[in-house]
């Protein structure tokens, strides 16, 4: 088990790595396995890469995201121009269906409206989260589906026994109304979000909710002997 | 150690199960882990999610994805419709310099050309035009610039190798010259060779990697 400094050491070299990025604007603190993130980045780019990168360093369990984006005065766009940008970047995109609303403020995107499929409202999100101006989404995007009949549950983990990077042994699924929710003990932060797209993909489910927990002492090794087993 | 046709099942399972595509035109075959998809979906998102649907199902080894982009007929748009969607779309995208990105479209299909200095900017310029509508493929020929690759980046690959939560580094052998990376050895899933190409890209100096890694789920 990695001590709580040498995981701020491979956080910190990780970012460092990352040629979009400057880690020396970055300040992480760890605790217990957890990654808090803290300062200011020039982009909304390098905002959700910080956090991504450091979800897919090996002990990490959890990471908090409290950085900023304060963009460069000449990378600052008017609300307007921005809101027309995300308009064009929607309607002309061929996953995000018609009807969802944009807002801008302060360079402030706020989606909303009604998808049928979670990757079509993270499509939406990730649609505008490039654009020049960007300083933060917020998707208020709601999934507009219908109870169906079948065991959605079974189906879930199914789901998790066909695939490679999930260990279906180790975690398990309810589903009430229409809402899945996750348990288990899983090795890594990808494992766990794995699991939760794949419960996004079953017809009938409006929400998730993941209460998987992250053991890097499972990671790796437990896996390769569990499938070896199946 | 699971067999072609319980591979081939499971692939058709998982496609039906991803709602970004429809498999009714999707043919699978399997030979020895290595799984071809063949046919028609419409659009080229559904292309990509297809392979990606493919690949992360145990015991998959390779995939050779040769589906075919068959646009509705209300869904197609003409090439110039497409070049100024496109060039719009990387004109407002943050992390494309778009004055080095050049783009022609024959048919549908977008071709990017140019030279940028990072493989970041390059993924990001094809993300900001291969879901515009009407568009039947890309075809990313953006280069990167080379850099003065120095002795201490094929060491910093393989420590990124072993920050990776889901990379076994031990398994991964790594050779570089000239900026080009030529990676060898094992992984456990189709994704990880994915992680691994991603990761070597990251170093700076890297003009390609050439990825030999072969899936080994037992290894």
């Amino acid at each position: 088990m990695k001590t709580d400094s040498q995981l701020h050491q491979d956080v910190l070299e990780t970012l460092s790595f990352e040629p979009l990025l400057d880690a020396s604007k970055i300040a992480i603190a760890v605790k217990d396995g957890v990654v808090t993130l803290r300062g200011e980045v020039p982009s909304y780019a390098e905002f959700w890469t910080t956090e991504h990168v450091t979800k897919n360093v090996a002990g990490v369990r959890a990471v908090a995201q409290e950085i900023k984006v304060v963009l460069p005065k000449q990378h600052v766009r008017n609300d307007a121009d921005i809101a027309e940008a995300a308009a064009n970047a929607l309607q002309g995109d061929v996953i995000v269906p018609g009807g969802i609303k944009v807002k801008v403020t302060d360079g402030w995107v706020t989606l909303s409206g009604e998808t049928k499929w979670q990757y079509q409202r993270k499509h939406a999100e990730s649609a505008v989260r490039n654009l020049n101006g960007v300083q933060g989404v917020t998707n208020m995007i709601v999934i507009k589906t219908h109870p169906t009949t079948y065991d959605v549950s079974a189906k879930i983990q199914n789901a998790f026994y066909r695939q490679a990077g999930i260990d279906a042994s180790r975690v398990s699924v309810e589903v009430n109304d229409q809402t899945a929710i996750l348990h288990g003990t899983v090795g890594t932060l990808a494992e766990r979000e794995d699991a939760e797209d794949a419960a996004w993909m079953a017809d009938g489910v409006d929400t998730v909710r993941n209460e998987i927990v992250v053991d890097p002492e499972l990671a790796k090794v437990g896996m390769i002997e569990s499938q070896a087993g199946i | 150690m699971k067999t072609d046709q319980e591979i081939q099942e499971d692939v058709q399972a998982e496609l039906k199960w991803e709602p970004s595509v429809n498999d009714t035109n999707i043919g699978v075959a399997v030979n020895d882990g290595i799984v071809t998809v063949s046919g028609s979906v419409a659009n080229y998102f559904e292309k990509w999610a297809a392979e990606k649907a493919v690949g992360r199902v145990k015991g998959v080894k390779g995939v050779a994805e040769e589906l075919e982009v068959h646009l509705n007929g209300s869904d197609t748009h003409s090439d110039r419709d497409i070049v100024s969607a496109s060039v719009n779309a990387l004109g407002w995208y943050s992390t494309v310099p778009a004055d080095q990105v050049h783009v022609q479209v024959e048919n549908g299909v977008i071709t990017l050309q140019g030279e940028v200095e990072w493989k970041y900017q390059k993924d990001a310029a094809e993300s900001a035009v291969a879901n515009l509508m009407g568009v039947k493929g890309v075809m990313n020929l953006l280069t990167i610039q080379k850099q003065p690759a120095s002795a201490q980046v094929e060491e910093s690959i393989k420590q990124a190798f072993a920050r990776h939560a889901v990379l076994d580094a031990k398994q991964i052998t790594l050779d570089m010259t000239d900026g080009e990376v030529i990676l060898t050895g094992s992984v456990n899933s189709w994704g990880e060779r994915q992680d691994a190409v991603d990761a070597a890209w990251a170093a700076p100096g890297v003009t390609s990697v050439k990825n030999h890694l072969l899936v080994n789920p037992f290894s």
